[in-house]
């Protein structure tokens, strides 16, 4: 029965204090510590009142409406120069354009300069807006483009109304510090290991899998509920708001899950606790820097393919849009993600751990 | 004729080509307290380890109940009660507990398991101990609770591999005790030491293994027949005429 298992693994992971305290408090402490350098963070990315971009039009819908849509601009405070010809860089590099944009048709390709990414976002916010207003709905369903020019870098869509600071980095701190939460359970484990008790397992007749489920499960459990109380501290202490608290909460649970199983994999190959802590937190770390943990990942500087690997965005993205607006498109691309990190990670284990049991020398 | 409860056939394990069990056959009759006496390193917890599917053998077979263990092994593990040399408790967890998780893994569960855990610790002599965290506890406590872990679900073999080492003298002979009590109540013992007093005291039969091979099998009496005329000759000696060594010398 391997609810007595789970029931004393429980156990063993809640008495070890220290790995729970770190857990419980970690990201409060971190918020607060961080608080003034994440304000001064976020205030870097603020806009001028008023920026210069370029365009040129042609057999474009927009042209019938240029009027309004240069009147809506200037009310933005983006102010639209028409440039009919030239190469887009240089328009950008000569005339001190934030940005350049070359609509053609129902097509629309933004020129960004490395310089404004701030007002090359708000940009392509903005056309993206007055192309979907605008035109008809047939033509409702084109693809935006982007392209590069020197030392300008790649960006798809990513404007959001202004968040706040303590909301992202609150939001993105409880996300990154639960999924390092597998230390918690380092307790169990070298308990296990340090007292020889895999053979007791072995000369049960408990399959591999249930023993995974009876070492995963009173983790998760412990994490979760962790989680649970730092998320209320943190909202009681900051006034960190999170939009729509079910699917937040599925998003948050199912990154635990996710890089909990990940963490439970790193130990089966290991077979060392320092090992694993040590490799789950560098590839925490690293997912995280890609995925906006450190540096908002509206503004940061990789590719939207990278971002793309990394669990961390989308469910920073899919939390963070949550939270300002209510709802994200991030939300689904985030639960397969993290779904299938646990599936694939507890498929390995379980295998390996069969393997082993088979060939045990 | 009596059941064999344990049949292994030529045993053999080899670590980096070097067989540590060798060619090992023995047969354990339902009812007997069987010795395996030998100095440290000769073998013994391998092949209790191969008796009870923790380690793969690297030749021949072993048959439990008259059912070999591979196939079996679902069935056939259940029925044994394996306590082994090296402690396997959890220090952070309080004796009872202890007992409850290892227990629990043999498939008891509410009030069955409940009074299996009070029953277990009632044996070993920690009921009023019950409450505290078994990292407090002395050797002699420990291995104690080592057993109860492992008796727990009434298991008909019970293998016990140097449950004596390193503690104080009345944990031991409590333990000695309780050992033949359980045979008395039916279950099969397999005991392992390389304490000879400790074997002669218990033990019905006793086989004494050096270097992976068991070397003479037999009861005490036959033993010592087996290599002297005398009477008062002990296990010692009978150790020193079969391997030219002494079981003192090597294992303390
Ligand atoms: N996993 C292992 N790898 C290599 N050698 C081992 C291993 N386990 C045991 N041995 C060796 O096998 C021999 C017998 O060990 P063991 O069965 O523990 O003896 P005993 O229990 O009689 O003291 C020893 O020499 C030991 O070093
Ligand atoms: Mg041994």
């Amino acid at each position: 029965m391997i609810r007595y298992l789970i029931k004393n693994n429980f156990k063993l992971i809640f008495r070890n204090k220290l790995a729970v305290i770190v857990l419980l408090f970690g990201p409060a402490l971190t918020i607060a510590l961080l608080s003034n350098a994440m304000d001064s963070l976020m205030r870097s990315y603020e806009m001028p009142d008023e920026f210069k971009v370029g365009y040129r039009s042609s057999n474009s819908v927009v042209n019938e409406n240029i009027g309004t849509i240069k009147d809506e601009g200037t009310d933005a405070g983006i102010i639209l120069i028409e440039y009919p010809d030239g190469e887009p860089s240089e328009l950008i590099k000569n005339n001190d354009l934030s940005a350049f944009v070359d609509i053609n048709g129902s097509d629309y390709t933004i020129y960004k300069s490395g310089d404004h990414k701030t007002e090359g976002a708000a940009t392509e916010y903005f056309i993206d807006k007055v192309m979907k207003n605008g035109i008809d709905a047939a033509l409702d369903n084109m693809a935006p483009r982007t392209e590069m020019v020197s030392d300008i870098k790649e960006t798809k869509l990513e404007y959001m109304p202004a968040v706040n600071a303590t909301d992202y980095y609150g939001i993105i701190y409880i996300v990154y510090f639960s999924c390092c939460g597998m230390i918690c359970a380092t307790g169990m484990l070298s308990s296990e290991k340090k007292n020889g008790i895999e053979r007791k397992y072995n000369v049960s007749s408990v399959s591999p899998f249930r023993l995974y489920l009876a070492r995963v499960i009173p983790t998760l459990g412990v994490i979760i509920i962790c989680t649970l109380i730092e998320a209320i501290l943190t909202a009681v202490l900051f006034g960190i708001h999170w939009g729509s608290p079910l699917l937040s909460a599925l998003i948050v649970i199912m990154m635990i899950v996710a890089f909990t199983s990940f963490g439970f994999m790193l130990y089966d190959i290991s077979q060392n606790i320092a090992i694993t802590v040590i490799a789950l937190f560098a590839i925490i770390w690293i997912l995280g820097y890609l995925g906006g943990s450190f540096e908002t990942y509206m503004y940061s500087d990789f590719s939207q393919n990278i971002k793309n690997i990394s669990a961390f965005y989308h469910a920073n993205r899919a939390l963070v849009e949550l939270s300002c607006i209510g709802r994200s498109s991030y939300a689904a691309s985030s639960l397969v993600f993290s779904g299938s990190i646990t599936v694939i990670c507890a498929i390995v284990t379980v295998t390996i751990e069969m393997v082993r049991r088979r060939g045990r020398n | 004729m009596d059941e064999i409860i344990l049949r292994t056939t030529e045993l053999t394990k080899k670590y980096n080509n070097k067989a540590v069990v060798d060619d090992l056959s023995l047969e354990i009759k339902k009812g007997e307290i069987f010795g395996l006496l030998g100095p440290n390193g000769a073998g013994k917890s391998t092949t209790m380890n191969m008796i009870c599917s923790i380690v793969r053998p690297t030749a021949g077979k072993v048959e439990l109940f008259g059912k070999e263990l591979n196939a079996n092994k679902k069935e056939v593990i259940r029925r044994i009660g394996y306590i082994p040399q090296d402690l396997a408790i959890h220090g952070e967890l309080k004796a009872w507990e202890n007992a409850e998780l290892f227990i629990s893994l043999y498939g008891l569960k509410g009030n069955v398991l409940k009074k299996a855990v009070d029953r277990s610790l009632e044996y070993v002599g920690l009921s009023d101990r019950r409450n505290e965290f078994s990292k407090n506890f002395s050797g002699g406590m420990k291995r104690r609770l080592n057993i109860a872990c492992a008796i727990g679900h009434e298991p008909e073999l019970l293998i016990f591999d140097e449950p004596t080492v390193g503690i104080d003298p009345q944990s031991r002979n409590f333990i000695l005790e309780k050992i033949k009590e359980s045979n008395e109540n039916g279950a099969t013992v397999i005991y392992t030491s390389h304490y000879m007093e400790e074997v002669e005291a218990i033990c019905t039969r006793i086989a004494i293994m050096d270097n992976g091979r068991i070397i003479a099998c037999g009861t005490s009496s036959e033993l010592k027949r087996s290599v002297s005329d005398k009477q008062d000759i002990t296990l010692e000696e009978v150790f020193l005429t079969l391997t030219g060594k002494k079981l003192r010398d090597i294992s303390e």
